[in-house]
This record gives structure tokens, sequence and C-alpha cells, in this order.
């Protein structure tokens, strides 16, 4: 919290060995495969070759926000994003915290489970819970085994199937972020609002949570953020159930090749990513002081 | 001024596993009393501060304060004040929310509480600083502040985690008066929990000397200094010349020391040591005094002289102050002399 950060001091400049010109290789990388496609990209988003004729530089972005479908789309990317990261939220703080607080030697264990998903590929993950929540997967022919349904239900290609495979790959980053500020906080801090008169409770509410406000920010725009970009879960989950602006590109791209089109959406969402980034950066300087 | 309660722990006892961190203890501290409980780290006192606290349960045994039993009480309920060692001040608050945090809890009302943190910030003469972060005041002035913190509620206890430990020397020793002197106007019922003898010593009424789970010796400051009940005690609280040796038939006499011989009438017979302060002895020439002693090394410390000396036969030397500074002879050569009886310990170091 306090913004008390020392800069390690340059040597002299005759102790120097690096100089700019080592940067060049990884300059020239960037220019070509990073700065050059996005300026493609925004060149591109601008005009469409394939609908001859006159549309405005905004044409496509335009249809993106007055057309009904388009800006549905739109709506709906922000609201399983919003509705994701609050669910991650809610899900993580008491994970972060029991990690933290609570688990003692267990730490490492629950540290291992959370980060060994992230070794394996989204696509991966997203076909396993296929595999779970097929007609006849483990999840309905468990719950018709132990009588709590009758008949199956089928979750594949239904929203909800979607969100929790987002969450599911999504929350190992709310706990880590909320974890790493959860541990900088005194425990004895916690400690000094009991011996003032606060339950459990309300030392929790008017110490530890206040504290932790920034861990919560910082691991709700990453989640919002990959939230929005992910596309592998609406495509191989939602069957079309969950239209997102990603999966849109996908399509875009694949099906009617419109790539002007798709090129507007990826910037749409660039903006988005953007703007949490801001936001985050604004909150930290603000935090420092 | 205020509502002076006792605190009285009877047989309270804690095990961690196969660790035993505190044997039964008991102790009572008097409406308004300072109790400093002093030992190495290890020694139970944090354990013991811990379940006055109400953050740890004790095996057995009872906490009482008044005649209110607080033992199965969790901590927000017992009316504790507890200063910890690093303060423990809430980085996200200023200094008066700090300090009006307790009074929050309690429900106070707004314009009650400001007047009561505007008293308690004087009181501790940090008048303007209500409106300051945290980490805008120096460690001195976060000990006030937490200090305040813990009294503005008006507890009936007070406890002192290590409350000087964080500071620097000269702070350390101006605190110590200000912090013994806020206790007595308040005469608020405390115990100081520390690991520096001074500390103890300069604060409290009563020192409880701790070691491996209990209490080794209780009484005044001057007592315990004077007259310590085991070589544990005398070594803890200041510096101590200790001989051990034998009483056989009314005489003490030292291991490989056979000059220093003293009558000690009505001991039992057994293995003993002799505790000698290093103010209590005195440096005259040689064969003067009771035995002799070479002379190692000489250090001046500002208000007195520190002597170092060996004695023949003896292992450990001997430290000597003094507040005068001699003409040694050549081969540095001194007899030693005490004025005051040494302590009969009737055991001998390990």
């Amino acid at each position: 919290m306090n913004a008390v950060t020392t800069q390690p001091r340059r040597p002299p400049r005759r102790y120097r060995v690096a100089n700019a010109w080592w940067t060049v290789p990884a300059v020239l990388y960037l220019v070509l495969f990073f700065v050059t496609p996005m300026l493609t990209n925004a060149w591109r988003s601008t005009g469409s070759p394939a609908a001859a004729g006159a549309r405005g530089i905004w044409e496509n972005y335009a249809v993106l926000v007055t057309d009904p479908f388009y800006f549905g789309v739109l709506r709906e990317t922000i609201l399983v994003a919003v509705i994701v990261t609050l669910v991650c939220i809610l899900l993580g703080y008491p994970l972060a915290y029991f990690m933290v607080r609570k688990a003692g030697r267990w730490k490492g264990l629950i540290l291992f489970c959370l980060i060994a998903p992230l070794l394996t590929s989204v696509v991966m993950r997203a076909f396993g819970w296929r595999v779970l929540f097929a007609n006849r997967g483990l999840m309905n022919s468990v719950l018709i085994d132990w009588g709590l349904l009758e008949r199956p239900v089928n979750l594949v290609n239904h929203p909800v199937s979607v969100y929790v495979a987002l969450i599911q790959i999504l929350l190992p980053f709310m706990v880590l972020s909320i974890s790493s500020v959860l541990q900088a906080i005194p425990r004895n801090l916690e400690e000094a609002a009991r011996m003032l008169g606060a339950s459990k409770l309300r030392a929790f509410f008017h110490v530890t949570l206040p504290l932790s406000v920034e861990g919560i920010i910082t691991g709700a725009i990453l989640v919002f953020v990959l939230c929005n970009g992910n596309f592998v879960a609406a495509l191989l989950l939602g069957g079309n159930s969950v239209k997102t602006l990603p999966l849109l590109i996908y399509q875009q791209f694949n099906l009617t090749q419109d790539t002007s089109f798709a090129g507007a959406m990826g910037n749409v969402l660039l903006v988005i990513a953007l703007l949490g980034l801001w936001a985050q950066s604004k909150f930290a300087r603000k935090q420092g002081g | 001024m205020n509502k002076s309660v006792s605190l009285t722990l009877t047989d309270i006892s804690k095990r961690y596993g196969q660790v035993t961190a505190l044997k039964p203890m008991n102790l009572e501290v008097a409406p308004g009393e300072l109790i400093a409980l002093l030992g190495p780290s290890g020694c139970g006192k944090t354990t013991t501060l811990r379940i006055i606290s109400g953050f740890e349960t004790p095996d057995t045994g009872s906490v009482r304060i008044g005649t209110r039993d607080v033992t199965g009480l969790s901590p927000n309920m017992r009316d504790i004040g507890l200063m910890f060692q690093n303060y423990a001040l809430f980085p996200h608050m200023t200094v008066a929310e700090n300090v009006g945090f307790g009074l929050k809890m309690r429900g106070i009302a707004k314009a009650e509480a400001a007047r009561r943190i505007e008293t308690a910030l004087d009181m501790v003469r940090m008048r303007n600083f209500g409106d300051r972060a945290i980490s805008q005041l120096s460690g001195g002035q976060q000990q006030r502040i937490a200090l305040a913190r813990s009294l503005v509620v008006n507890p009936s206890v007070l406890l002192l985690d290590e409350p000087l430990g964080a500071l620097d020397k000269k702070l350390r020793e101006e605190m110590q008066f200000e912090l013994r002197q806020l206790q007595r106007s308040f005469c608020i019922t405390s115990i100081l929990v520390t690991h520096d003898q001074e500390e103890a010593l300069t604060m409290s009424d009563r020192v409880a000397v701790m070691g491996a789970g209990e209490i080794r010796q209780i009484g005044t400051p001057q007592d315990i200094y004077a007259r310590p009940n085991s070589i544990f005690v005398s070594e803890f609280l200041g510096t101590s010349n200790i001989f051990s040796g034998k009483l056989r038939s009314g005489f003490f006499v030292a291991d490989g020391v056979p000059a220093l011989r003293i009558a000690c009438t009505g001991e039992p017979d057994g293995p003993s040591s002799l505790v000698f302060r290093p103010e209590k002895l005195q440096i005259t020439a040689a064969g003067k005094g009771q035995i002799n002693a070479r002379v190692r090394d000489v250090v001046f410390r500002g208000s007195q002289y520190t002597y170092e000396l060996t004695v023949d036969g003896h292992e450990k030397p001997v430290i000597v102050y003094s507040q005068q500074s001699f003409d040694l002879p050549g081969d540095g050569v001194v007899g030693l002399d005490w004025s005051d009886a040494p302590v009969l310990l009737r055991e001998v170091a390990e």
C-alpha cells in the first residue's frame, strides 16, 4: 500500500555494457508481428472490399452499435464477463482467505491445485466439461444413480456449461490476485480490531476486506479482460446459446470471411481491454497515494 | 478516575501437542498495578498474554477480571486493551479513525466519540495529528497513537506486548517514563510482557520472571534484584558474578577459590552458589580485600567504570562497577571486598 519504491540506481555510464542497439531485434520483432498486424487490422476495419461501394470509415463500428443483433452480442459479451467476474470474486475470495489464513501446511497443495489446470490447454478443459456435462456424461449418470434426477439434463450447448467452464478457467487468476494481497496484511491487524471490541465479522469487514480491495480489483479486471477475449468456452460448449464478440469474430473469419467486420469487432474488444487496464492503473495510483 | 479492577489467573496452563508452553500458573494483579512478565523467548509469557486477551484458550484454569470470569469469552467481549509490539495500526485509516475504532465498535455517538478522540490525542501529545495517515508518522508517534487507541475505550485491563521493542534506545527511555506516568494516572491494571530487563525494572510495580513455562520468581524490582531465588533469575535480571561451591558445617567454600570462605549459619550442607552484584564489589589494594584478583580490562562507560577481573581458580571473569578509576599496580593484582553479604543460592550452575 505504501508506494515507497526505491528505484535501483543505474551504474555509471562507463560501466554499462548494454546500449540502445541491443533492443533492435526485439523492436523489429514487435513491429513485424505486433504493430503491423494491429495497424493492418485497424485499417482493414475501416472498409470492406467485400461490400462493393461506399461504406464509410466507421460503417463497421456503426453496425456493431446500431444493429440490434450485433449490439445484443456486444451487450451479452460484457454481461457474461461481468457475471463470471462476480462469481469468481464470490468463489475466489473465501478460497484465497482460507488458503492464506487457515490452510497452514496445506497451502502448497491448494496452490498446486490452482496452478496445475493452467498448464492444460483451454481447449482440452472445455472438452473435459463436454464429457462431464454430456447427456450420458458423468454428472448425469451420477445424479440419476443417486435418484436426484429422473431424466438426464443436457447442459452441453447450454449457457450454464459456458459459465461453468469460464469460471473454472479464470478462477485461479482471481484467487492468486487476492491471496497475494491478503498475504501482505499482518494478522495482528485483525487481532487489534478484535481487542477493540469488533466481532470476527466486523473485524473482517472493517479491516481485512478494505485492505484487500486492491487484490479484488486487480483480479476482477484480469478476469473481466480475459473473459472478454475467450471464445473457446462459447464455441465448444455453448452451441450458439451464448453469442459473444470473440465467438462472432471466429465465425466471421471462418464462415462469412468478412475480415473487415471481424477487425472492427476485434478493435472493440481491444478497447474494452485497454479500458480495464487503464481503470486498474488509475486505481493502483490512487491507492499508492 | 478509573474503575480499577484486579486480574486473576488461576491454574492456567497450555500445551501444544507434546510441548508444554505454560505449566499451571497463578497470578494476581492488584487493581491499578503494573506487573511485568519478564523472560527469554519461549518462556510462556506470550502464551500467557494470548490467554488473557482471549486468542488462546487455556487447557486448564480460569481468567478473571474483577469478579467477572472471562475464560470462555471471545477477545472482543473482554474489555481489555492490548498494545501490540508493532502497534498494529490500521493503515487504511487516519490517526483519528484509528483512535476512534474502538468507540465506533461500541456504538458511541459521533460527537461524543470526536470529543474522546481529541482528549486521547491530547493525552499522548498528538493533538493536531488526527487527519494524518499512519504512514506519515514516525515510530514513536505510531507508538503513542497505539496507546491512545487502546486507552480511549477505558478498558479494565491494559496489556502491553513488548511495547517499546521497535524504538531506538533514547526514545525507548523517554517512552518508558511517559508510559509509566500514563498508566499511573489512569490507575489501570496492566501487564507488560517483555524480554528487556531494564524495561521491566523501570516500569513495573512487580516483576514476574518467567522461564520454561512457569513463574520462577515474583516480587518488586528491588526485591528480585537484591534477592534472586535462583541462578536463572539472577542471571536474567542484571549482571551477576556467580561462584559455585559447597556449604559444609556453616561455611561456604568456593570451588577452586579456597580463599573465598564465608560463614553461613543456619543452612544445611550441600552444593551452593554465591551471587555478587557488580556494584556491591569494591576494589582495594592487593591483600587488603577478602580475596585477590587481577584486572584484565577497564571500560569507561560515562557514568561509571566497568572492571573485568580474573580470580585464580574461577573460570568466568568477575565484573565490578565503580565510580572512580584506580591507579593499578604493574602486575594488575588488586583486592576484592564487599560490604553487603552476597546472595546464597542452594543450587549450582550446570
